[in-house]
């Protein structure tokens, strides 16, 4: 089925006309959106649950359920923000389910990905990425689940506030509570180990870059 | 009225994120500038929204695609999934994924495993396999379902795990066993019937798990050694350009020759 994913003048589609092809039948227009969306589903769960190979599987089985359930998607939201809520509704499951043992322990250095795959990493940059790495998801690991999803959906996906109540199901107040306790704790672990934003800004310029240009993607997406 | 400052918290999330109307980001302003602890909290919070920035996921590959093994098959009954990448990139992924990793035949209605049980004087065998052809079943005693393994299966399978059976590439087909094959085959029916079915498909889940983990790490090495190998000859090749200039000029061509060979048959 090549060529219906750009329209006959080279634009991309829509998410919401790839989705129309993908409930015909079209699994390349999926394939399509997967493409669009799986480092922010990915993203998004490693920062939720602050461990590597979960957020890949948790990424996975976000797009198995979208590709099984797409004929059920009539577009009451976002396609993006459907994928977010049953990233989160995953994410919430494994938290459960691993309460019991230690949640968001970073994986030791060894444990990290060795072959970086698009993205050209000094060996410079990635001690530092792993250094500050191990720092946030211990610092992330102290806030609630609740808190912790707020702020990556604030900081990291650029949600509204509206749009991240509307994902928890919870009042617009609620979740810019959470956003300042969670904030407020973050700040006190950081001060802690001796972190401050300017300090750390200028001493990973790398990750910075990263980060930053991360983000404009996600606000030309949307 | 927050914790820290005396500024009402919802006004204090909407000015840090610039979502503050402007007579409330100008209240805001004017009053931190003669209240040290509302401008120590601004600052403090813009902080860690700085750190925040610089806060990446390692990269990590996660490439896959929605395939359709069997045009026949309806979309919503089957799919696979299989990675965008060659098998070289297998090694990044996890354990109970590796199923969806090896080029994955999801049948959404659950197929198990195909395991075969039977019970005979020797207590019960339990066989399991990728083909048709079952080998040389081991003859397993019923105390082998422990405990603990019994309690162990009542936890709820990591998402996706009933659904998701994996079949390596090449072996991979649907056998001809019913799913439902075990079941009939224990004809015990009864609490401890079930129990002891829930220890069996234990079982063959991790007999699952570890012959998957044995594949993918034996791939694992192999392409971990390409990869030395490939180091090494770019190495002595790096070496040799860097001495081309020098005397000896004829031997360095020559090993040159050799190297490009090496690493061309690679």
């Amino acid at each position: 089925m090549g060529g219906v994913h750009t329209t006959a003048f080279g634009m991309q589609r829509t998410d919401e006309e790839l989705v129309a092809l993908a409930i015909t039948g079209d699994s390349e227009s999926f394939n399509q959106l997967v493409r669009r969306w799986e480092r922010q589903i990915y993203a998004l769960a490693y920062r939720v649950l602050g461990r590597e190979e979960e957020a890949r599987d948790v990424c996975q089985e976000t797009f198995l359920r979208a590709f099984r359930g797409i004929k059920g998607f009539k577009g009451q939201a976002k396609f993006s923000s459907w994928l977010y809520r049953i990233a989160l509704n995953l994410c919430r499951d494994w938290i459960r389910k691993e309460r019991r043992s230690a949640v968001m322990t970073p994986l030791d250095a060894d444990g990290e990905a060795p072959l970086p795959d698009l993205t050209v990493e000094t060996a410079e940059a990635r001690t530092v990425r792993r250094d500050l790495g191990r720092l946030m998801t211990a610092a992330m690991a102290t806030l609630s689940e609740e808190q912790r999803t707020t702020i990556v959906l604030k900081e990291y996906h650029g949600l509204t506030f509206q749009e991240i109540a509307d994902l928890q199901d919870s009042p617009l107040s609620t979740v810019k509570t959470r956003l300042y306790q969670g904030l407020s704790v973050l700040r006190k672990q950081l001060r802690r180990k001796g972190v401050h934003g300017t300090a750390t800004l200028s001493a990973v310029p790398a990750a910075s870059l990263m980060a930053r240009s991360h983000r404009k993607v996600v606000n030309f997406d949307r | 009225m927050t914790e820290n400052s005396c500024i009402e918290q919802d006004a204090l999330v909407d000015y840090l994120y610039g979502e503050a109307d402007d007579d409330t980001r100008r209240r805001i302003e004017t009053h931190a500038r003669g209240c040290a602890q509302c401008a120590d909290e601004i600052g403090g919070l813009r902080e860690v929204r700085d750190t925040l920035e610089t806060w990446s996921p390692p990269p990590a590959t996660i490439g896959f695609r929605v395939v359709s093994p069997d045009g026949d098959e309806p979309q919503d009954r089957v799919l696979a999934l299989a990675p965008r990448f060659g098998w070289g990139r297998l090694r990044r992924l996890p354990g109970w994924g590796l199923a969806a990793a090896a080029v994955l035949v999801l049948v959404t209605g659950a197929v198990v495993a195909k395991p075969e049980v039977q019970f005979n004087q020797g207590g019960m065998v339990v066989r399991i396999g990728w083909t048709d052809t079952m080998s040389s079943p081991a003859p397993l005693g019923v105390d082998l379902v422990s405990e603990s393994e019994l309690v162990a299966t009542s936890d709820e399978p990591r998402p996706g795990s009933q659904a998701v059976r994996g079949t390596p590439v090449g072996t991979g087909r649907p056998s001809g066993l019913e799913p439902r094959r075990a079941e009939s085959a224990l004809g015990v029916g009864g609490a401890a019937g079930d129990g002891m079915m829930q220890g069996v498909r234990q079982m063959v889940r991790e007999s699952e798990q570890r012959q998957q983990r044995a594949l993918v790490n034996g791939l694992e090495q192999l392409e971990q050694q390409r990869v030395n190998r490939r180091q090494a000859d770019l190495v002595v090749l790096e070496r040799t350009l860097a001495g081309m200039g020098s005397a000896d000029g004829e031997l360095n061509r020559q090993q040159l020759l050799e190297s490009v060979r090496a690493l061309l048959s690679r």
